[in-house]
């Protein structure tokens, strides 16, 4: 057996072999809620609630390991920031409502969302210009409707 | 349809969303109100006991020199108190449990705790 095979077959048996660990994501509890204008609502579904919600589809490799860690980080990390799966709870304190529509409005304005990685993976990362539009008008909209609210 | 018709009508879509969105809480006038004062690095008390499965208030005072972002991951709250300035977090009724609050800008402060019960 050649140098070169026998590196093959280690890389194989040990991505085989972290498979026993390969934290799949799962899916929490839908709270649902989550109300925006027919062509933001439908932006949002496709390109950010693959991470900000509860309600992702999962392709196979992100069953894998070592891909399943990094997704597994960052999915957790996402809805811990911004989950749209509770986002009716967030409109229950217009002070969180309006910090929560202040950083959509950024995150998309900056193009920092959806990540560079997500936009290079697939197709639903990817947001046109009218659409990136639509969501910071309606964010900035929010904001401004939750800090009317808000009676701090 | 033409852009700019596009452009206002997706504005006023979100402003009549926006409306709908915020005339729905009602925030009930007898709820219990929980104090939390932040200086030194560190809420005081640490820990707040609320009833459970009825709302809410946590009334946080921020007597530090240095902003604060009072986050609770647990309970979906993020507020950011101005140093002396005291803020309200409206929070809707919650099954009994343990639920965290931080200050997310400065992650070395010490989490303080709300007990639902």
């Amino acid at each position: 057996m050649s140098g070169r095979t026998r590196g093959w077959l280690i890389g194989l048996a040990a991505i085989a072999a972290i498979q026993v660990l390969r934290m799949p994501v799962r899916n929490g509890r839908e709270q649902g809620g989550f109300e925006a204008p027919p062509a933001v609502r439908s932006a949002i579904l496709t390109a950010c609630f693959q991470c900000h919600s509860e309600q992702p589809r999962w392709p196979w490799y992100t069953q894998l390991a070592p891909v399943s860690w990094f997704i597994h980080a960052q999915v957790g990390e996402a809805r811990r920031r911004l989950n749209f799966s509770t986002w009716k709870d967030y409109l229950y304190d217009p002070g969180t409502a309006a910090r929560k529509f202040g950083a959509i409005n950024q995150m998309v304005r900056s193009g920092a969302m959806p990540p560079w990685y997500f936009r290079m993976l697939s197709a639903r990362g990817r947001l046109t210009p009218a659409q990136r539009t639509a969501i910071e008008t309606w964010a900035i909209e929010g904001r401004a409707q939750a800090l009317k609210a808000e009676p701090n | 349809m033409p852009c700019r018709k596009k452009t206002i009508f997706t504005f006023l879509t979100a402003a009549v969303a926006g409306v709908m969105a915020f005339s729905q809480p009602v925030h009930a006038a007898g709820a219990t109100v929980a104090s939390v004062r932040f200086s030194a690095d560190h809420f005081e008390p640490a820990k707040l006991t609320v009833p459970a499965n009825q709302p809410f208030k946590v009334e946080v005072t921020n007597a530090d020199k240095k902003a604060i972002e009072f986050e609770s991951f647990d309970l979906h709250r993020e507020r950011v108190v101005r140093p002396g300035e005291t803020i309200t977090v409206y929070m809707a009724p919650t099954v009994p449990g343990h639920y965290t609050f931080c200050d997310d800008f400065d992650h070395s402060v010490a989490e303080g705790a709300i007990e639902a019960r």
